[in-house]
Formats: C-alpha cells, sequence, structure tokens
C-alpha cells in the first residue's frame, strides 16, 4: 500500500437507521480495507448507534432488491476483523439502558476517534 | 464427471485455500496466477483493484480486492511472491475473469519467493479434483446479487 498509514477509522454518523440505503458504504469501504489488509474500526456515533442495538440491523435492508440487510454487513466485517465500537455519549443519548447485540466490541468516545485520527498511521472516513 | 469440476484448466497447479490457480514458467522463475471459475460463486465482480506491480505479498497475503455488488474481498496469494506484471486487460475489463479465468482472465505475474519450500502445497488439477468435491456445495453458494451484466457501466479508473 503506498503511503504509511495502516489502519482505518470509519465514523458512522448520518447513515442511521431512518435510511439504511446509505448504510451499505461504509461497511463495504471496511471490506475493501481488510481486503486490503487494513486493520478497521468502525465507531457507530449519533442515531447510527442504534444499528447495534437487537434486531434494529437485521431488519434493514440496504439495496431495493431487498437482500441483504444491515446485519448481514456487520456479520461480514467482523468475520473479517473489523471492530465495532459504541460511541458513549449516543448510547447514552439513542440506546440508554439498552444491551448492544454481541458483535460491538464495546464502547468508546469521540477523544478515541480524535486521538487516532490525529496520529500519522491512521486515515479516518465519515458517513 | 462433475460439470463444475470439468471447467478445471488441466495445465495448471492449484491453491486450494484461497481458490487461485498457477502457471509456473519452465524456467521456475516466474509465473501466472490467477482465480479460478469458483470465485465467481461469491457473486458478480465489478471491478479487480490490484496492488500495486513490484509489491511483495506473502503466501496466503492480500495482492488486491475484487468488489462485487454487494462485498469486497481479498485475492490470496498461493505463493509468496513479488508482482512484477498486472493483467490490465482484466482491471479494464472485469468480465474476462468471469467468462475466461483460466487464460485471458489471469491477473498476475508474479516472480515466486519461496517457491522451493511452497510447491507442494499447490495440488495437480486431479489432486484438486478430489480436493474440491466433498466441499463443492460450500464453494457455489449462489450470488445475492444479480443485476450485473457485461455491459454494467463501471469506469475502472475511478475505483472508489
Amino acid at each position: 500500500m503506498p503511503g504509511d498509514a495502516h489502519k482505518l477509522v470509519i465514523v458512522l454518523w448520518s447513515a442511521d437507521p431512518s435510511r439504511p440505503t446509505l448504510a451499505a458504504a461504509p461497511f463495504v469501504y471496511a471490506l475493501a480495507a481488510r481486503a486490503l489488509e487494513v486493520d478497521v474500526e468502525m465507531h457507530f456515533t449519533s442515531a447510527t448507534v442504534r444499528w447495534l442495538l437487537p434486531g434494529v440491523a437485521d431488519t434493514a435492508y440496504t439495496d431495493a432488491e431487498r437482500t441483504k440487510t444491515v446485519g448481514d454487513f456487520i456479520r461480514e466485517v467482523k468475520v473479517s476483523g473489523v471492530r465495532l465500537f459504541a460511541c458513549a455519549m449516543a448510547t447514552h443519548e439513542h440506546a440508554r439502558d439498552q444491551s448492544l447485540i454481541a458483535e460491538c466490541d464495546g464502547h468508546a468516545g469521540a477523544a478515541t476517534v480524535i486521538a487516532q485520527t490525529m496520529n500519522d498511521a491512521t486515515r479516518t472516513i465519515v458517513f | 464427471m462433475n460439470s463444475v469440476l470439468d471447467q478445471l484448466a488441466s495445465d495448471c497447479l492449484y491453491a486450494p485455500e484461497q481458490d487461485m490457480w498457477v502457471r509456473i514458467d519452465a524456467d521456475g522463475r516466474g509465473a501466472r496466477i490467477g482465480a479460478t471459475h469458483l470465485v465467481s460463486a461469491h457473486g458478480q465482480f465489478m471491478l479487480f483493484t490490484p496492488r500495486p506491480v513490484g509489491s511483495a505479498i506473502d503466501r496466503d497475503r492480500s495482492l488486491g480486492v475484487m468488489e462485487t455488488g454487494k462485498t469486497a474481498m481479498a485475492i490470496h496469494a498461493p505463493l509468496s511472491c513479488r508482482i512484477i506484471e498486472v493483467n490490465s486487460a482484466a482491471v479494464d475489463n472485469i468480465h474476462l475473469v468471469i467468462a475466461d479465468p483460466y487464460s485471458t482472465g489471469w491477473l498476475f505475474r508474479i516472480q515466486p519467493t519461496q517457491l522451493e519450500s511452497e510447491r507442494t502445497a499447490l495440488l495437480e488439477v486431479g489432486e484438486y479434483r478430489e480436493w474440491l468435491l466433498p466441499r463443492l456445495a460450500e464453494k457455489l453458494v449462489p450470488p445475492i446479487d444479480d443485476f450485473y451484466t457485461e455491459d454494467f457501466d463501471i469506469d475502472p479508473n475511478r475505483g472508489y
């Protein structure tokens, strides 16, 4: 890979459950990055954290043909080695007192994303 | 004989775990490699994005990316190697990889770097058929994206 970066942080911000067709792109980017052996984290912020609530992603289709759900993508990226994090503040606002799906690796805050973004080894994409 | 197995080229060696074929040059210094026709079971390919010529890749590591309408996946190296050529025709027209995987749809010319020790992991076509037969069902999971046609307009230079 050209360049020095070897880690990609994908921040989901606007691709929330109200617009599931927007959610495919960040997952496909994550898969492509993993196929190039880039270390990938996905951070679910704002209302996108609701993708990590049980049942939400499995009923949201990303395509008009209704062949693939956001839940399918979540499982696929997990198998490929992507780590998924729920924004702590977003969880407090949008998913308070609710358990998150098993694929979620835990909570992370804004400072975690900023610290990584300021690191030369990391690139960040926001959806 | 199973029609799927009949499509395997008889003059190739096969890396079973990677679903890749290898044709080693007579002098052993170079090889041409590609994806087997079974790879199409992952979905209709739309883009092939190789790593750059000159890249050194360990066996089973990523040589590049294949993208379908629904996913992206790594092309795993069947041998440790240095990439010496990419099939630009396949980059420009991914349909070659699907329609003619063992000839014009080849993916890379490589210089193997550990051929002596890794050659034993490659299978002759008969051995590969035996390896594949009990695994065919899992290899041939139907694609979920069926909207691709040969005329689908994608500029390979744009990538993502």
